[in-house]
């Protein structure tokens, strides 16, 4: 009797899993930029993609960070200046999608460039703060070209914003918005329909919007994420909170209890 | 023998046991004056570890909400529109779990998932150029084309 109970008792400890909370290791985190180098020029990828990102101009490296952020640098741009990887298809979910940054700009006066990948007009898609404190993403669809678009305001200057924008990935997609982990207002006026396309000759950014475009970002930039799938509101909150990375888990580990 | 079978009659039932619970522990406002719902979620049975400080020994998770999330809603519909974020986180759960115990990382996929994907293949009809800001043609191997426009934001 005293072996079965023991034998219970094992198999039970066994089978109880603790989840170490690492959006990095996530399945569906297809990059992330953690940004805490602190030096050199380049930015490496801590997803399972490795899509590291080169500097084009002169980002400069400077301390402190978002409360969140797990490292303790960021990058400065001053108008001139990206991050960019060449093309990989994990960059290029043709379903759902989400956008994750910290941003800080100087003012509100000019058209910047976040997160962008693909071609103006053409294909892919990109996240912009615009000079009249919206906050846009654009998805260029199959349906002829058409953009599809959410916009959210934000008029912060001089302080670090959170933002984080999906995708449903449905052909009638929803988006959805969330700035500083809530749920922004005008987060779902998502227009035309049909799913993302890309090129597979165009370059992901970081600090611009896409080839063609032009937007460079003026302000500093931090922990950043692609993902192919939505981030729920509570995962916003969470990666609001305590960054995309949970340094005293090892990466996908399931813990177990014993 | 004994063993054997109990060990089995456990995995059995552990398999047929899927559930993810959440559970609203506490609520504040937060340093920016937003509404904060605090939830304790459940993967049969077992707490899901979080980053936040505990509440009464609990492993919490945040959900923030705005008051224009909420307008125009009664106050049965705030707790549905609040329960519904529960329900979406635990639905992302469930997700996640099932993802975890298929499939992984690359290397399983290339290893337990790619056996037959050599020699197979795939025939296009169609394609599109790009030939100006506004306009792309859709375009065949016999040399015809037609015109797609597109639109400029």
């Amino acid at each position: 009797m005293g072996r079965v109970l023991l034998s219970l008792f094992l198999f039970l400890s066994l089978a109880l899993p603790v989840f170490a909370v690492d959006y990095t290791s996530d399945a569906n985190c297809q990059g992330a930029w953690l940004i805490e180098e602190g030096e050199g020029t380049s930015v490496a990828d801590d997803s399972q993609n490795t899509n590291n990102l080169g500097f084009a101009g002169d980002p400069t490296w400077a301390t402190a960070t978002p409360a969140a952020a797990y490292s303790t640098s960021y990058l400065s741009f001053d108008g001139d200046d990206r991050l960019s990887a060449s093309y990989d298809a994990s960059l290029a979910p043709t379903g759902a999608l989400s956008l994750v940054t910290w941003a800080r700009r100087p003012a509100k006066d000019v058209d910047d460039g976040l997160i962008g990948f693909g071609e103006r007009n053409s294909n892919g898609y990109m996240l912009r703060w615009y000079s009249n404190n919206a906050v846009l993403i654009y998805l260029l669809g199959e349906d002829g070209g058409a953009w599809h678009n959410a916009t959210i305001g934000a008029d912060d200057v001089a302080t670090w914003v959170h933002f984080v924008f999906c995708y449903d990935g449905a052909v009638d997609g929803v988006a959805t918005a969330y700035k500083n982990g809530v749920e922004a207002k005008g987060g779902d006026n998502l227009s035309g329909d049909g799913l993302i396309v890309y090129d597979n000759d165009e370059t992901f950014y970081l600090a611009y919007s896409q080839a063609g475009q032009g937007a460079y970002f003026t302000g500093d930039m931090d922990e950043s994420a692609v993902f192919s799938d939505i981030i729920t509101l509570t995962e916003a909150s969470d990666i609001y909170d305590n960054g995309l990375y949970e340094a005293s888990a090892a990466a996908g580990q399931v813990i177990m209890i014993f | 023998m004994r063993i054997i079978l109990v060990l089995i009659f456990c995995l059995m039932t552990s398999l047929a046991y899927a559930e993810v619970t959440g559970e609203i522990i506490a609520k504040d406002i937060d340093e920016k004056g937003n509404i904060r719902i605090w939830t304790q979620y459940k993967i049969d049975g077992v707490e899901v570890e979080s980053r936040y400080p505990k509440i009464d020994g609990k492993y919490v998770y945040a959900t923030r909400f705005a008051a224009h999330n909420f307008a125009g809603l009664s106050d049965a519909q705030i707790e549905l529109r609040i329960l519904r974020e529960t329900k979406a986180q635990s639905k992302n759960l469930f997700k996640q779990e099932f993802i975890r115990k298929t499939i992984s990382t690359n290397n399983e996929i290339f290893d337990k998932h790619l056996k037959t994907i050599v020699g197979k293949s795939i025939s296009v009809e169609t394609a599109e150029i790009k030939v100006g800001d506004d306009i792309t043609l859709e375009i065949k191997t016999d040399g015809t084309s037609s015109i797609k426009s597109i639109l400029i934001p």
